[in-house]
């Protein structure tokens, strides 16, 4: 198993969308670990695991991700959420995560995934 | 002792009418006794002493224990005790009273006057009598020698002196009551004039002749004249010229007729306004009934004469009216002859000849018969009753009238009953109510509608005539919405528990009572479409839009007010739903332009030449995808990422993605302008061109290179220029246009009619996009 910082989760129910994002991790980090899932059931499961970084969808299949996300964030892993719905509903719990819109600029996610493997928190939201 | 004691014993027959104690009382009132010498008493004892020869001559008034000496000759002495009197006899005699020897007489033997000095031997005395009969004293003559008696002429003389002395003191006693008269006169005109004075009323007086000789100070005080100077005939200036003819005339009337005088007429105040005023008078008369004096007095009137006005003019209408409507009859039942004696309008009201009712009446039968056959029984009945108790009858009914057209009519009357009980007479009046009928038929129709449509329509109603609507009316919805029966009047503000199983929400905040929509239209505001939750004990919640407006009288003043509300929960409920579905839409949408973006990526991946494409390519996309974002049509519920649509709104959303590598490095200045959908886009693909010419060769491919938007509106114009900043060195133009900029080039000139040009300056690039404001936000 690669170190924690290379392992990368994506919960993405939209296939080619994951595959995207899964390039652009390889891209930045050739090494790194990801592992996919599509469904809330999946990512539950997966997230029992270690992970650097945390890509995550919030409308998946069965659920919402909001609970992995707390889980995840709880023991240390850097979540980004990259996803269609809107900002203003992520709980005030929540609201400190990173937040990218789909449809995202491929640039903008390579620089959080190679902030977050570099184990530096990626650039912080600067809205205006 | 003995002999003065029988002495006094007098027979019964000579005993007077009087008692002693009446007889005291008559004297004391003519004011004699102790009075000093007066020269006519003196010289009418001087005559008595001279005809009858005597050297002792008195005028002697008898009191209760002593004789007092009004006049004297030949005693010096003013009184003496009673029990040594010869007159204290003398008065129970009649008139003359003559002792020739008192030496010889056992009534005087004794007497110390008679024995020792002055030996008085002889007396002869008159009674001095009251008109009343009271003896009050005599005038009598003595002698120290006896003597046969007195001659007749000197009898005479006695006795007429002796009137003579009650002629004076008549004379001194009317003068006496004259002058008691004239001071309680006196007194009395002063406690008047003083009960005058403080009369809220104006009061006068005057001669027989009409001269006004009088006023009280109240009058002075209203007209504000000086004292004295409306005595005479001043007094009509004072009026209001128009009523100066009509008071004359009436004070002239009653001056010669001596009948009372009443009058209204404008007096003027001393303010110079006039008042209306009501004058009276009324004669005093003597004994005779002649006129001695005339009293009046002025009230003011002004008052109630406004209200007075009001009500003769209404009177009057109301007269007009009932004649020029032709409305009034009016009957007189004999209940003798058991005929009905009528005018011509009650007789044409029943089919009856005019002629016939109002000479020689028609029998009762003749007008049952006009009644409408419905309700001839009601009415008979009801005329039965009144002749039975001979109380009020008051009827409404139809009648037939001989065209065959059908008239209602209220009746009026009263049976009077004769002294054995029985009916005597039964006058009234009829009144053609058909249209009043009319009219209330036609407010029960337009009530009944109303009725219909308040329960048909899906709106609840609520109706209170409470300022403080503790009492509410409510149309079925409104019962049925709030879950209470109908005929419940209860309210929110009222103090029972009717309502307590539900709430009132505003906002998210529950309402007090005084906040509602009723309780805001009882104080005369306009609620127009306001959003409420009913908040319900068992946890539903309906939202209803309710509007209240005050009711007013016809004079404005706010009688009451009405509310209504619609329960618009169902849809509420189908508009959240729209707005999932726009929100999931949207989500979708999102999705898609995510997905096709990768695809474009992943379709690219090998293949090195098309990678930049498939870059640009999604990356317009993102920019596209961004402007539908921010642009799509918003419910209230779906916060948009920034306030408002504007161009900054827009260029904040696009350029977010760059300020993550460093705020500073954009800054977006100076007016903003709202946009449209249609320009968004266009907007979006130009700045998302410009900002990624700037990553890739201007002034955001260097760390310290930065970028300022200023946006300006000018004249209908809105114009934005892009100018970069400490990035590279600008050569100037590139040599090729990329597909980009032709693209937005395009846009801008196509579809938002403006114009854009680059100025490859130096220091940086600076871009001037302007844009007609009415394009930019369509």
């Amino acid at each position: 198993m690669a170190p924690v910082s290379r392992r990368v989760l994506i919960v993405e129910d939209e296939f080619f969308v994951a595959l995207d994002l899964e390039l652009l991790v390889h891209k930045r980090s050739p090494a790194a670990e990801v592992v996919v899932c599509s469904s809330l059931t999946e990512a539950r499961a997966a997230a029992k695991e270690p992970f650097g970084l945390a890509l995550l969808d919030i409308d998946v299949l069965d659920g919402r991700t909001y609970e992995v996300a707390q889980d995840l964030k709880r023991r240390g892993t850097q979540v980004v959420f990259v996803s269609g719905s809107n900002r203003h509903e992520v709980p005030e719990a929540l609201r400190d995560v990173p937040f990218i819109p789909k449809p995202y600029a491929p640039p903008l996610i390579e620089a959080t995934i190679s902030a977050a493997l570099a184990g530096a928190p990626p650039a912080q939201e600067a809205r205006p | 002792m003995s002999g003065r004691n029988s002495a006094l014993a007098v027979p019964p027959a000579a005993r007077p009418r009087w008692n002693e104690a009446e007889r005291l009382a008559a004297l004391r009132e003519y004011g004699i006794l102790d009075t000093p010498p007066e020269r006519e008493f003196n010289d009418i004892i001087e005559i008595a002493a001279l005809v009858c020869e005597a050297p002792i001559a008195v005028v002697n008034f008898v009191a209760d224990t002593r004789q007092f000496f009004k006049a004297e000759i030949g005693l010096g002495v003013r009184e003496t005790p009673l029990d040594v009197s010869i007159c204290a006899h003398a008065i129970l005699q009649d008139d003359l009273f003559v002792v020739p020897d008192t030496t010889r007489d056992p009534r005087f033997d004794c007497n110390p006057l008679v024995t020792g000095e002055p030996h008085l031997r002889f007396y002869a005395g008159a009674l001095l009598k009251s008109p009343e009969g009271h003896a009050l004293g005599t005038i009598c003559v003595l002698d120290h020698k006896p003597r046969p008696g007195l001659t007749e002429k000197q009898a005479y003389t006695l006795t007429a002196l002796a009137r003579q002395v009650m002629t004076q003191l008549e004379y001194k006693r009317m003068n006496e009551r004259l002058r008691q008269r004239e001071e309680e006169v006196a007194a009395s005109e002063r406690q008047l004039r003083a009960i005058l004075d403080t009369m809220p009323q104006m009061v006068w007086s005057t001669r027989p002749d009409g001269h006004h000789d009088y006023y009280n100070k109240r009058w002075y005080e209203f007209t504000g004249v000086p004292d004295g100077s409306t005595d005479g005939e001043g007094w009509n200036g004072m009026f209001h010229p128009d009523d100066q003819p009509l008071a004359w005339e009436r004070w002239r009337h009653s001056l010669a007729t001596g009948e009372p005088y009443e009058v209204e007429y404008r007096l003027r105040h001393h303010t110079g306004a006039y008042r209306w005023t009501l004058g009276r008078a009324l004669p005093i008369r003597n004994g005779e009934g002649r006129i001695e004096r005339w009293f009046g007095t002025c009230t003011d009137i002004d008052d109630q004469k406004g209200v007075q006005e009001a009500l003769r003019r209404t009177d009057e209408r109301l007269h007009l009216a009932l004649n020029a409507s032709g409305t009034v009859g009016s009957w007189l039942w004999d209940m003798a002859s058991n005929r009905i004696y009528a005018d011509a309008r009650f007789a044409e009201f029943f089919g009856v000849d005019a002629r016939t009712a109002q000479t020689v009446g028609a029998p009762v039968g003749t007008f049952i018969r006009a009644i409408h056959p419905e309700d001839r029984e009601r009415v008979e009945a009801s005329i039965a009753a009144a002749v039975e108790t001979g109380g009020d009858y008051e009827c409404e009914y139809r009648l037939v009238r001989p065209d065959g057209s059908v008239r209602w009519v209220n009746a009026r009357g009263r049976c009077e009953h004769g002294l054995d009980g029985k009916p005597v007479r039964f006058p009234g009046v009829v009144v053609d109510i058909t249209d009043r009928k009319c009219t209330e038929a036609e407010l029960a129709s337009r009530t009944a509608q109303i009725e219909v449509l308040l329960s048909t329509a899906p709106v609840a109603v609520w109706f209170t005539d409470d300022p403080q609507v503790r009492r509410v009316m409510r149309n079925s919805h409104a019962a049925a919405l709030m879950r209470v029966p109908q005929e419940t009047t209860a309210s929110f503000a009222s103090t029972d528990k009717t309502l307590n199983h539900a709430r009132l929400r505003y906002d998210g905040a529950f309402v007090t009572p005084d906040r509602m929509p009723l309780q805001r239209a009882v104080r005369g505001e306009n609620v127009r479409e306001e959003e409420y939750e009913l908040v319900f004990d068992d946890g539903t919640v309906l939202t209803l839009l309710s509007s209240s407006s005050p009711l007013r009288d016809a004079a404005g003043e706010i009688v009451g007010a009405v509310a209504i509300s619609l329960d618009i929960t169902a849809r509420k409920r189908i508009e959240e739903a729209r707005e999932l579905l726009a929100r999931e839409l949207s989500h979708r949408i999102k999705n898609i332009f995510a997905v096709v973006g990768g695809l474009a990526a992943l379709s690219a991946r090998g293949n090195e030449a098309a990678k930049p494409f498939a870059e640009a390519f999604r990356q317009r996309l993102s920019a596209l995808a961004q402007a539908h974002e921010y642009v799509r049509p918003h419910s209230p519920d779906s916060a948009r990422e920034s306030a408002g649509e504007t161009v900054h709104g827009l260029m904040r959303l696009l350029l977010e993605p760059y300020l993550h590598e460093g705020a500073e490095r954009f800054a977006i200045e100076g007016d903003d302008a709202p946009i449209g959908p249609k320009s968004a886009t266009s907007l979006a693909l130009i700045m998302h061109e410009q900002a990624t010419n700037a990553m890739k060769y201007g002034a955001l491919s260097v760390p310290r290179g930065r970028v300022v938007l200023t946006g300006e509106r000018e004249g209908g114009a809105y114009r934005l220029t892009w100018r970069e900043m400490d990035g590279p060195r600008v050569e100037g133009p590139p040599e090729r246009k990329g597909f980009g900029t032709a693209l937005a080039a395009r846009s801008v000139a196509g579809q938002l009619g403006g114009s854009l040009d680059h100025d490859w300056a130096p220091g940086g690039l600076v871009m001037r996009l302007c844009v007609p404001e009415e394009n930019l936000s369509r």
